[in-house]
């Protein structure tokens, strides 16, 4: 101001005095006013931008909250709250003999989570100080913590034992991202005798993960083959799983909500692992074979062998790659159970099928005479017997003791392929059987609507002329060999069973066929005739026991078509004819029934039939009901009760 | 105007002083205060005891510092700015990083910890209101006299930059900015500098290394890399996100009980706050700093000298730089830097450096009819 009044005196006085000193202040105003002024403008200009400013944090706040509000709730949830699934341990299988075959074996672990350590190196450093932690070690989980995402955890080291597992689960609290766990590895002991009965186990197909979400389950492993897949139910149990919120750390604050887990409960197979182990003993000179034994009264499977075998404890999870590879492409293919997947022409063994049918049918009697001289002609085709000079003039009894192919031919003609199915069918045959067993080939009972169906050809009557002795397109396996057999040797529907949950096997009785008593009876005694009579084709079956029987039927199937060998020509193995037994015993009362399988044996009667016997002695002794082996064997040097010296005597078998 | 040249007595100074700006100010402290309870070891809420007592103290230094006539404040600036440059020289030299971060932003010094950059902060701009008091009122425009603010600004930029500490750097820049416009610089320096940082983007952005980069794209999508770079920005996110109107209630946060939500008693307890108290309480708190930014802005105004005019308006561009930038860094709004809500954030220096600097605005306040 006092500038101001300085200017003053050029100007008029008075009014116009004032009216200046207006304009002066308006027109050229003096720096600090101008610069006060613009303080003021630029500080509301400043407070404006402010204002504005804010207004966007609004909304923003505005829009995390009310607009993307729900993802964010989601998301905090998702970070409070973390799932612990808690496993079920899988039941464990014995055998007949309550004998552990299948059990879980404790694997106590160390793990590391990268993310939850604060560095990684530091953790091990502090963790060798509990367990030595080797310097190669800790370069590889150093190197697997830089590859993968940090929230897996990755194994430190694994069979560590209950006392170094306490101290971890004590200091490995301190040490962050360092944890201790159980798991459990399945464990196959008798694997070999059990391989293709038990199966093993593999993490769940992408399939089993659609249709069981508990299998999400990390480290969840499902039944692959056999009881373990058959059973898996069963063996399973129920994961359940445990809630819990958790920090930013991913430690445990408190538990939320807990669904226990199930464990599965324990399976009980029928098969008996000593048998198992004498059988596969005895089929050791054999490059491919199968026994199969069925206790005729309960349908249970007491052995059951195929060869060559292998150890599922291969298999199972983790898998030994290069082991597995080599079991793949195996020549004898051991990884495939020729007992329930091998198909087989049954070749003689189905005569009982064709004779009963006939019987039941009234296209022959028991006095039922053909004459076989070593061939059948029928619509131009020749049909040759095994015996080139012919059997002679033949009823049943005679015929099937010596196994005479032209007597089935004409009562196959007779009886048609229609009947003769049916009662292969009723035996058994062309079925798979709920056993729990997966995988079981169903063979082939043909007839004319299959071959219209599958072949789209007609059916020709030569076609049911070879079914009759079981060669052609009929086809069986091991299993429902033996399934035959007992029924044959019971009348009652038997079904095979190789596994149960209860401590005790359930009593079955099995229903009785529509055959008729007297046809059975008369297949029985020709069946016995085969073994024991000095005619028989199987005499080297004999068990060789006075007042104890075996009856059986030789079978020696064509494997390279019904064309006839050059005398005298090599056949290379593969094309040589399987030798196929089926027996029963005690003839008299049956309890065992058997079927054996040796590929390219060449002979029934020469080759399967000792097999056969043999395995029916080792089952007889094994025979827990006492009256058998008490009563019947003739072996004075038998000691009273005692399983386990009656074992080591039988070794030699 | 006409005891100009006497001193004022203490209860009438008393009486003069912003009492209803205190009262806000202790408002947002004690808000801060209550949020910090909600973190507890043992059952003790250390943070909030320590917080309480500092706020109490720097509460009565800033009324000790409003009773000293501002002429001693103005003779103040230049040594305790260039104290302030000194010790920001001193922090890569003998520095120590904070728990959790990279960069050496702290001294330790007679025991106590303390952020230089925070202090810097202040000190400029009682240096530059110093400055343009004193400068010719006609002459300030002229390039001549814009070479000493240019110098002030920029000497303690490069230091910042090489901690580094970007986000300092920025507000240091934006504060000295501030005050050279409000000082009444010719408006055409800012609209050149404008037009020239924005076609500077682009060769700036050619030479960004690539973890520069990755950050700003972090910022731009922090889902990116959810466990990464975009950990801090995501947890916030959600802690905020997942309040409702009215919030989780006090140690109901999950994200901030849960420890999902980093550095929550310092930066990003806006964030903790938001989460237990929701919408409601964060428009609440946003119009208490608004309050207190319109506050300064009137007292500025009734401010008649220049040093104190620019020292109450430099302080309400600081809080409201420091709130803006912490409310938009928790919000996603700008990019993660190190930056704490004034008055709330847990920690001495920023509660001391700006219980000070606001000590000082509001002594020229209180002397407002005393020439200084």
């Amino acid at each position: 101001m006092g500038k101001l009044h300085k200017k003053g005196p050029r100007l008029p006085v008075g009014q116009s005095a004032r009216g200046s000193s207006r304009r002066t202040i308006a027109a050229p105003k003096d720096p600090q006013t101008i610069q006060s002024d613009r303080f003021t403008r630029r500080t509301v200009l400043l407070g404006a931008g402010g204002l504005g400013l804010f207004g966007l944090l609004a909304s923003k706040l505005h829009n995390l909250q009310n607009i993307e509000g729900r993802k964010y709730k989601s998301l905090a949830e998702d970070n409070r709250t973390a799932t612990r699934f808690l496993p079920s341990i899988r039941g464990k299988i014995y055998d007949r003999t309550k004998t552990l075959i299948a059990s879980n074996s404790q694997n106590l672990r160390v793990l590391l989570i990268p993310d939850q350590a604060d560095n990684v190196a530091t953790s091990l450093d502090l963790l060798s100080r509990t367990i030595p932690v080797s310097t190669r070690q800790k370069q590889r989980i150093l190197r697997i913590a830089r590859r993968q995402n940090p929230q897996i955890p990755i194994l430190v080291t694994d069979n560590i034992g209950w006392r170094q597992f306490a101290r971890i689960n004590v200091l490995g609290q301190r040490i962050p991202g360092i944890l201790s766990d159980i798991s459990w590895r399945r464990q196959y002991h008798y694997g070999e005798e059990f391989a293709h009965i038990v199966g093993h186990l593999r993490p769940p197909t992408k399939l089993q993960l659609a249709a069981t979400p508990a299998f999400r389950l990390p480290g969840t492993l499902v039944g692959a083959n056999g009881i373990e897949q058959g059973f898996n139910d069963v063996l399973q149990g129920e994961s359940g799983h445990q809630q819990f919120e958790v920090n930013a750390r991913g430690r445990n604050i408190k538990a939320l909500a807990k669904k226990p887990s199930i464990d599965g409960a324990d399976l009980y197979l029928t098969i008996d692992h000593v048998l198992q182990q004498r059988i596969l003993k005895r089929l050791s000179p054999y490059r491919r074979a199968a026994v199969v034994a069925i206790d005729v009264n309960s349908g249970d499977v007491v052995a059951m062998c195929s060869t060559p075998t292998f150890d599922p404890n291969i298999l199972t999870h983790p898998i030994d790659e290069k082991r597995w590879r080599e079991l793949k492409n195996a020549a004898d293919t051991p990884l495939s159970d020729k007992a329930t997947r091998g198909q087989y022409p049954p070749g003689s063994t189905f005569k009982m099928v064709t004779a009963l049918a006939g019987l039941e049918a009234g296209v022959i009697t028991p006095k039922t005479k053909f004459k076989c001289t070593g061939v059948m002609e029928w619509h131009k085709h020749k049909f040759h017997c095994w015996n080139r000079s012919g059997h002679g003039y033949m009823r049943l009894h005679k015929a099937l003791k010596q196994s005479c192919d032209v007597f089935f031919y004409q009562t196959a003609r007779k009886v048609g392929i229609r009947r003769l199915a049916a009662m292969a069918l009723k035996l058994g045959l062309g079925e798979v059987y709920d056993c729990g067993l997966p995988g079981q080939k169903a063979g082939l009972i043909p007839d004319p609507d299959w071959k219209q169906v599958i072949k789209r050809r007609v059916w020709f009557g030569g076609e049911t002329v070879l079914a009759g002795i079981g060669q052609g397109y009929v086809l069986t396996t091991p299993l429902q060999l033996a399934v035959m057999t007992a029924r044959l040797a019971t009348g009652r529907k038997v079904e095979p069973r190789l596994a149960h949950t209860k401590d005790k096997a359930p009593r079955l009785v099995p229903r009785k066929l529509d055959i008729n008593e007297n046809s059975l009876k008369l297949i029985r005694k020709a069946m016995t005739g085969v073994i024991n009579d000095r005619d028989g084709t199987g005499p080297k079956a004999a068990l060789g026991w006075p007042g104890l029987q075996m009856a059986g039927k030789t079978g020696t199937s064509q494997v390279r078509g019904n064309q006839s060998i050059k005398a005298g020509q090599k056949l290379e193995w593969k094309y040589l004819d399987h030798a196929l037994f089926v027996a029963f015993a005690p003839a008299s009362n049956p309890r065992y029934a058997i079927s054996v399988i040796i590929e390219h044996g060449r002979s029934g009667g020469k080759v399967a039939g000792p097999v056969a016997r043999d395995v029916m002695k080792m089952l007889l002794i094994r025979d827990p009901v006492q009256r058998l082996s008490q009563a019947l064997l003739p072996d004075p040097a038998r000691p009273e009760n005692s399983t386990p010296s009656l074992t080591s005597k039988r070794d030699d078998l | 105007m006409s005891n100009a040249s006497l001193p004022l007595p203490i209860l009438r100074k008393l009486t003069r002083l912003p009492w209803v700006f205190l009262a806000i100010i202790s408002l947002i402290a004690g808000i801060g205060i209550l949020t910090l309870q909600s973190i507890q070891i043992n059952n003790v809420a250390i943070y909030a005891d320590q917080q309480l007592i500092r706020y109490l103290i720097a509460l009565a230094a800033l009324i000790t510092i409003a009773m000293v006539p501002p002429v001693i404040w103005m003779r103040l600036s230049y040594p305790l700015f260039a104290l302030a440059i000194m010790l920001i020289l001193l922090v890569p030299l003998i520095g120590v990083s904070p728990p959790g971060a990279g960069a050496k932003r702290w001294l330790m010094l007679f025991g106590v910890s303390l952020q230089p950059s925070e202090f810097l902060k202040i000190t400029l701009v009682l240096a530059l209101a110093r400055y343009f008091h004193f400068a010719p009122a006609n002459k300030i425009s002229h390039p001549l006299y814009l070479l000493v603010p240019a110098l002030m600004i920029l000497a303690p930029l490069l230091p910042i930059f090489l901690q580094p500490d970007l986000g300092t750097a920025m507000m240091v820049a934006m504060i000295g900015a501030g005050m050279v416009f409000l000082a009444g610089v010719n408006a055409l320096y800012f609209i050149t500098a404008i037009i020239l940082f924005v076609s500077a983007l682009p060769i700036l952005w050619a030479n960004l290394l690539p973890y520069q980069r990755e950050r700003i794209f972090t910022y731009l999508d922090p889902e990116r890399d959810p466990l990464g770079a975009g950990y801090h920005l995501l947890q916030s996110k959600i802690a905020i996100g997942s309040a409702d109107m009215w919030g989780k209630g006090a140690m109901q946060g999950t994200q901030s009980q849960l420890n999902f939500l980093p550095e929550k008693h310092t930066d990003f307890i806006f964030a903790m706050f938001t989460e237990e108290r929701g919408f409601m309480g964060a428009m609440g708190l946003m119009g208490l700093y608004i309050a207190c930014f319109g506050l300064l802005s009137l007292m500025a105004l009734r401010t008649k000298n220049l040093y104190g005019r620019l020292v109450i308006s430099g302080m309400a561009l600081t809080l409201f730089l420091y709130v803006f930038i912490n409310m938009g860094m928790v919000m996603g709004l700008l990019p993660v830097v190190g930056v704490p809500l004034p008055l709330m954030s847990y920690g001495g220096t920023s509660i001391a450096s700006i219980m000070f600097g606001l000590g000082i605005a509001i002594s020229t306040y209180v002397h407002r009819s005393n020439k200084a």
